[in-house]
């Protein structure tokens, strides 16, 4: 057999060689790679700060906004009028034509429906009707209503999108089911929320208000 | 003598040719904006480039649009030509989320300011401001509407745009935000194709052979939509199976009202383009401070409410 200087037959020698040859081309083609699922984009999971912000804003911010906000039938008297400012009553955080406001008032169940509650506020031709949403709690109205949580504040429109998950998860679960299984049509309740209008399409009669905290009131 | 003549003459030919090519900066004082936009394959981007060439010239500014193909090297070549052109502003609308944050540095750290229009970076620095399309609010409400659609009950897939864009991301989060919530309602395929139309109806067309019976696709752009819807009319299916879309665009809208797409989310480009021109204005009369982020509203269109809708919310 023939050996090189060192003892080692060729052969071993060219195994060796190409080995480490081979074991380096997949380790550079591994780290080639960025093999991720598109699962995991959707699934990203939101930062702690956003929960953070989230929770202040539900426990300190909004509540103060929310003791001054219009009574629901004022307010959509007010936006009916010709030539009516929105801005004066409601915030609009983008460009465009949606608007944002808070409510809050007692009121009269009318209606239990599966996806919403319908209250009466106020009496003789100043009452008002709102549906308040207990399925579809989804979408920007409480965090943009107050003013108070803004994207330049935040920073990231991720962190951003996150908070609104956040909060209508509370709502979700903390304020809509303790009230469904207790609410009956003409019980007399408490109502706070916000909701959004497009200028562009007015006042609609199916728009919902998110409630942030609902009250059956006993007497 | 007539050597002389005719080498004066060719000397004057060239002169004439480098002074046309130093840009079309004819007044030293007029400002030169580049549109750089991620495809011209696409109306859309068609119609946000050329609003913001509008709108620029209506300033009194010099604008050129260059087309990156989707390609993030052609994107960094446009950016090397702007700054070395001597652009004064730069209106980006990215190719890639990652991909495009070193090109835009590039004009920053030059001294050019640059205006994200509609597509997102992922980094604040990269850009002076970013004016986009709250595209997960839109689909948050689009959402809605599929599950009100469907009954709460139904298959369906979804055709994601390019996985490295921004706004393909803020789309499916916010629809899947919405639908996720009703254990009833299945999704049986996901797939990219890419924001484009021919790739969407081969991609449908093949689900479509081990999914015959999907009640809905949700597409991430109206190109996608009306390739899946391409495809269901192929296969005579367009009337039971409902298609979702996300833009405005021109033949989508025209869909909606003939009946053939459930519905779409209007973006308002002129808005976006108009205001990456106003900022661009502002910067050249001194302004160095926006907001890192601009969100422009997106409104849902539907059978019921499309006859107030122009194609990409034209006002």
């Amino acid at each position: 057999m023939v050996k090189n200087d060192k003892g080692k037959p060729s052969k071993n020698r060219k195994v060796l060689k190409y080995g480490l040859i081979g074991l380096v081309s997949i380790f550079l083609l591994y780290n080639s790679f960025y093999v991720v699922s598109l699962d995991s984009r959707i699934s990203k999971q939101v930062d702690g700060e956003a929960e953070l912000l989230a929770d202040m804003y539900l426990t300190e911010r909004l509540p103060e906004v929310l003791a001054s906000a219009a009574e629901p039938c004022a307010l959509l008297q007010a936006l009916t009028q010709e030539d009516a400012d929105w801005g004066q009553y409601g915030k609009q955080t983008n460009i465009g034509n949606r608007y944002y406001f808070l409510v809050r008032g007692e009121g009269i169940v009318e209606e239990i429906n599966d996806s919403f509650v319908r209250i009466k506020f106020g009496a003789g031709p100043e009452a008002c009707s709102l549906r308040l949403a207990t399925v579809y709690i989804f979408g920007n109205e409480i965090r943009d209503a107050s003013g108070e949580l803004r994207l330049e504040d935040v920073g990231e429109l991720a962190k951003f999108n996150a908070i609104s998950e956040i909060i209508n998860k509370q709502v979700r679960e903390q304020v809509v089911p303790a009230f469904l299984d207790a609410v009956q049509v003409g019980q007399r309740v408490s109502v706070q929320g916000a909701f959004a209008l497009n200028k562009r399409l007015g006042i609609t009669a199916d728009f919902e208000v998110m409630p942030t905290q609902l009250q059956i009131i006993t007497e | 003598m007539y050597i002389i003549y005719r080498y004066l003459l060719i000397g004057g030919l060239l002169s004439l040719i480098i002074a046309c090519g130093r840009g079309e900066k004819n007044n030293p004082s007029e400002k030169q904006i580049a549109i750089i936009v991620s495809t011209l394959n696409n109306p859309w981007f068609v119609f946000l480039a050329e609003t913001a060439k509008d709108e620029a010239e209506k300033r009194g500014y010099v604008a050129r649009i260059f087309d990156s193909q989707n390609n993030t090297s052609l994107e960094s070549d446009h950016f090397e030509n702007a700054v070395a052109l001597g652009y004064d502003a730069i209106l980006l609308n990215a190719t890639d989320s990652d991909g495009s944050v070193a090109n835009a540095r590039k004009a920053m750290e030059a001294g050019v300011p640059v205006f994200c229009m509609d597509r997102e970076l992922n980094d604040p620095k990269a850009a002076t401001s970013q004016i986009v399309s709250d595209s997960y609010s839109g689909c948050v409400e689009l959402g809605g509407l599929f599950v009100r659609s469907l009954g709460k009950k139904g298959k369906y897939v979804e055709l994601l745009g390019l996985v490295g864009d921004n706004n393909t991301w803020n789309r499916s989060k916010g629809f899947h935000y919405v639908v996720d919530h009703f254990p009833e309602i299945e999704m049986v395929a996901q797939q990219s194709a890419d924001f484009d139309r021919n790739k969407a109806m081969e991609v449908l067309e093949s689900i479509l052979q081990a999914h015959p019976d999907i009640d809905a696709v949700f597409c991430g752009n109206d190109a996608m939509a009306m390739g899946a819807y391409q495809a269901l009319v192929a296969v005579g299916k367009d009337e039971k199976i409902q298609v979702f879309g996300f833009d405005g665009s021109e033949d989508a809208v025209g869909s909606i009202q003939s009946g053939g797409l459930s519905a779409t989310v209007m973006q308002f480009p002129q808005k976006i383009a108009e205001t990456a021109v106003a900022f661009s204005g502002e910067f050249f009369e001194g302004k160095t401070t926006f907001p890192q982020k601009t969100l422009v509203d997106v409104e849902l269109v539907t059978p019921e409410n499309v006859r107030i809708y122009s194609s990409y919310g034209k006002e």
